[in-house]
């Protein structure tokens, strides 16, 4: 799929698409379709009611403006701070609660289930909040000795 | 008052924390802003020039900023303005008669409170997920001010209930987080998991008095044969006596089969104990699974929820009759041995110790790393379990798409895993094992050394026999025997420590949904249903339903449709009380859901599903299943209203057919009327259909559209159907859409209307279904003229 279309960024911030014979549509909004596995293919333009409008097989097919523009809103609106340190997991009944350190500065939080701790094909891991905030770790080999200790007995 | 970076630097220590505060003064005013409560002192301090005469309204945490870090924010609304509180910049005012809109937008993990003037973004709020709730209540607030309301309306009546519902620690008194199912994070824990297990063993207290007597009296008796085997070397053989001899030989084998006896005995005893207590273990945590909510449920795998009730329960039976036996029984045993070997000769005795350090602690050291070593394992073990416990019921998809051998291969990739990290497991175990048998070998060999040098010094007087140095080597491997036993039950007690304690996590999980302790019941229900401006969100998801008013009449038929996802489900699931309302109130009757008994509210109402289940069991069991005390005429009488009779009686067993699993056995249609029989039989005042006649030819439908018509009449019914020509003989549709109501009333008004989002899924089922107009028209007709 080859359609001819224009994503920009307005001065707000907001993202727009411009396409021949079509009225601007300002305000779409970006899906990943994997995001996990191919973060940077299938990518669905929606509208600001979830209509899809576009899907853009693959980033590298953009022009390097566009896929700035691109790049840079899902920057912006997703937030899945990634684990540098774990200072600790208490471990307690039902739950357990997680200290760490990431790129977005220092944070807590609970893990519910060992069910929201989901291993990535890639050795990472994908770590879901009881408040639905999600958190990547990075491969086990990547974390220094510390971190490694405390997450070892809770994945 | 300063405003200085100390102050700062204490919001920003307690941000972190908001969830968990470490003290109770923290505590209270970080949850539940919209309650009322006041904002957290510590920023009343630091803004009081701005906070200084003007009224908070409702305020929010926020906790990122512009570049998606995490910091600690709050943004306030008072009478004339909304107050953006941050940390880093001076705050900021925005009039309230100049904004022209606020707007929730909804992000990957990034929300953001929008606000507009002059269509240009004068703020944007942005909020993980932790802080939606807060951010979507004071949303409304502000949403309200704008649009004129009244200030009487700012603490609405539903939102009242709801904060009365806050729950409450009884133990320590704090606010329980809504994430956190009701389990205190604070008090939970505090108890060791293993000894909870005492709570379990307590009913049998004498038997285990007796089991306790029973070791006690085993290890004892194995004091005595090295003893008796010295006399016998030092008295009968040193001697060359035969009488002796016998003598000795004799006490030898008394010695021997009491200590036999008696581990049997306690052995008999203690799988009795095991078994009992397991046994109420497994009935506990089955009988709370059930009374768990549909969230947790939702949560969690099938295998997951399975290991627990079956292997979990077995292991610690394994520690309950074994694991019990050989701490309490070996540390008897060593105690025993240690004193009969200081009486006996202290320096000897103190010989044979020295491993004993070296051994305590590579039984420590191994013990730290196993348990975490099995805790992943068993993780792995679940995730095993969980692909089979996945694939099985859905076998027909595995075959339908040929995929048998993708099938095994994801589940030999599984399995792989748990093997490697069996083999990981093993391979410390077995180095473990031979190092600690080496120091406590060459612990003998010491004895050997030392006792032979002392028996050739004193040339065999007493007491420095060679009666004696036998001894006191059968006293080394006696004492080293229960050492090494000890640190083998590490692993036993490791595992059901680990088993104990998802046993226990379930446990301690309380039902999020629980009639209130002075819950109603009533004779008869009416089935008026009122919902009140209701907002729903999934646990972590966009809202499912945001402000849904409705009234439904007794007797009335209300046809809810819509596109899939627009909250249909989740409606039935707030009416059932399968969850409970994020925001508003569901009132049934005039009295809100909640106040109601649970188990009364769920008799009351009766759903029949679009993928009906069945249970394992004749036809008669699973129509009988909503009353089991219902006689064969009644459940002849319910299948004949459920046009069910001719075909169940078709059947070469009739009513006694057995459905088999999931009722595979029947067609989709046969299931479909048999959930219809069992809901003809539960005789609800209130009914739920949910999309009954769908995936069914013409002719079925044609018969359970009637026994529908039967079961409808006379009470207040609930129907959700995708195909709208199901839905013909409602009094009223609604008609929702992402979450509100965008319509209501009779079919002919609403097909009528340009761009309604009825008229548009009418015309996409005429293209596909192509059923004419005129059928529904007459079928609407139909049920006036009837």
């Amino acid at each position: 799929m080859n359609e001819v279309f224009n994503l920009t960024s307005d001065d707000e911030g907001r993202l727009v698409l411009g396409r021949p014979g079509h009225a601007d549509e300002v305000d779409v909004r970006i899906r990943r379709c994997f995001p996990w596995s191919r973060p940077d293919h299938h990518l669905s333009i929606r509208d600001a009611d979830g209509r899809e409008l576009l899907l853009i097989a693959s980033l590298e097919s953009l022009p390097p403006d566009q896929r700035r523009a691109i790049r840079r809103w899902l920057a912006d609106t997703s937030f899945i701070p990634r684990i540098t340190s774990v200072d600790s997991i208490d471990t307690r009944l039902g739950h357990q609660q997680w200290k760490v350190q990431t790129d977005r500065g220092p944070a807590e939080f609970r893990v519910q289930e060992r069910e929201d701790i989901r291993p990535l094909p890639d050795q990472r891991f994908r770590i879901k909040d009881a408040d639905g905030n999600v958190y990547e770790l990075p491969g086990l080999e990547e974390l220094d000795a510390d971190s490694r200790e405390a997450v070892e007995p809770v994945i | 008052m300063p405003r200085g970076p100390s102050v700062i630097a204490r919001i920003l220590k307690h941000a972190p924390a908001a969830d968990v505060p470490q003290t109770p003064g923290d505590r209270a005013p970080d949850r539940q802003p919209a309650a009322g409560a006041p904002l957290p002192a510590d920023v009343r301090r630091r803004f009081n020039g701005e906070l200084h005469n003007r009224t908070v309204l409702g305020w929010s945490p926020f906790d990122l900023d512009a570049h998606n870090r995490f910091a600690r924010q709050f943004v306030v609304l008072t009478h004339d303005a909304l107050l953006v509180l941050e940390e880093n910049a001076p705050p900021s005012q925005l009039l309230l008669c100049e904004i022209e809109e606020v707007k929730l937008v909804e992000g990957l993990g990034v929300n953001r409170l929008r606000v507009l003037i002059d269509g240009k973004i004068a703020a944007d709020l942005r909020h993980t997920n932790r802080h939606r709730r807060e951010m979507t209540r004071l949303h409304r607030k502000v949403h309200r001010r704008l649009s004129g309301a009244p200030a009487a309306e700012q603490v609405p009546e539903a939102t009242a209930h709801e904060d009365e519902q806050e729950p409450v620690c009884p133990l320590c008194g704090q606010f329980i987080p809504d994430d956190a199912e009701g389990v205190c994070p604070q008090c939970v824990q505090k108890r060791r998991v293993l000894g909870r297990l005492l709570d379990f063993v307590r009913p049998y207290r004498r038997q285990v008095c007796l089991a306790i007597a029973l070791t006690f009296a085993a290890s004892a008796m194995t004091v005595l044969p090295p003893i008796f085997t010295g006399r016998l070397i030092d008295d009968a053989v040193g001697r060359f006596s035969f009488a002796r001899l016998g003598l000795w030989a004799a006490c030898l084998v008394v010695a021997v089969s009491v200590n036999e006896i008696f581990s049997a005995a306690r052995l008999r005893v203690l799988s009795a104990i095991g078994s009992q207590v397991t046994r109420d273990l497994r009935h506990r945590i089955y009988s709370h699974l059930h009374e768990l909510s549909l969230r947790y449920f939702a949560k969690r795998r099938t295998g997951s929820l399975i290991t627990r009730v079956t292997t979990d329960t077995d292991r610690l039976w394994e520690f309950i009759v074994f694991g019990s036996v050989d701490f309490f029984g070996n540390g008897v045993m060593i105690a025993l041995t240690t004193i009969a070997m200081l009486v006996l000769n202290w320096r000897l005795a103190l010989i044979a110790l020295v491993p004993l350090p070296v051994v305590a602690a590579l039984s420590f050291h191994c013990g730290m790393k196993m348990q975490r070593l099995w805790g992943r394992l068993w993780a792995h073990w679940a995730r095993l379990t969980a692909v089979v416990g996945d694939v099985v019921p859905g076998v027909k998809v595995v075959k339908a798409f040929a995929s048998e051998r993708r099938e095994v291969e994801r589940f030999d990739t599984h399995s792989g895993q748990y093997a490697d990290r069996e083999i990981a497991v093993h391979r410390i175990w077995a180095g473990f094992g031979p190092s600690i048998s080496a120091a406590m070998r060459l612990g003998a060999v010491g004895v050997w050394v030392l006792g032979g040098a002392m028996v050739i010094a004193h040339h065999g007087a007493a007491p420095h026999t060679l009666g004696m140095l036998v001894t006191f080597t059968s006293f080394v491997w006696q004492f080293y025997g229960p050492v090494l036993e000890l640190a083998n039950s590490n692993r036993m007690i490791t595992r059901a420590a680990t088993s104990a304690q998802r046993v226990f996590e379930v446990l301690d999980t309380p039902p999020e949904i629980r009639s209130r302790p002075n819950a109603i019941t009533k004779a008869r229900l009416e089935g008026r249903i009122e919902m009140r401006n209701v907002a729903f969100s999934y646990e972590g998801a966009a809202p499912a339903l945001r402000d849904v008013s409705l009234h439904v009449e007794p007797g009335e038929m209300i046809g809810l449709c819509g596109p899939s996802g627009a909250g249909k489900s989740t409606f039935v699931n707030l009416l059932l009380r399968f969850y409970d309302v994020t925001d508003g109130q569901v009132l049934l009757d005039g009295v809100d859901i909640r106040d109601y008994d649970v188990k009364w509210l769920r008799r009351e109402v009766g759903i029949v599903l679009q993928e009906p289940h069945l249970f394992h069991g004749s036809v008669a069991d699973n129509i009988r299943y909503a009353r089991p005390d219902a006689d064969e005429d009644q459940v002849i009488t319910a299948a004949r209203a459920a046009n069910a009779h001719d075909f169940i009686v078709g059947f070469p067993d009739g009513y006694d057919t057995l459905v088999g699993e999931r009722g595979q056995s029947l067609s989709g249609g046969e299931r479909q009327r048999i959930s219809i029989a069992r809901a003809i039989l539960h005789d609800p005042r209130l009914l739920i259909l949910d999309e009954a006649t769908s995936s069914v030819d013409t002719e079925t439908e044609k018969q359970i559209r009637q026994a529908l018509d039967r079961l409808i009449a006379g009470r207040t019914t609930i129907a959700i159907a995708h195909r709208l020509s199901t839905l013909a003989a409602a009094d009223r549709l609604v008609v929702l859409d992402k979450g509100r109501v965008v319509e209501t009333g009779q079919h002919a008004d609403l097909v009528g209307r340009k761009n309604g989002v009825y008229a548009r899924l009418h015309r996409t089922q005429m293209e596909t279904y192509g059923l004419p107009i005129c059928d529904l028209r007459f079928a609407i007709e139909g049920r006036e003229a009837g």
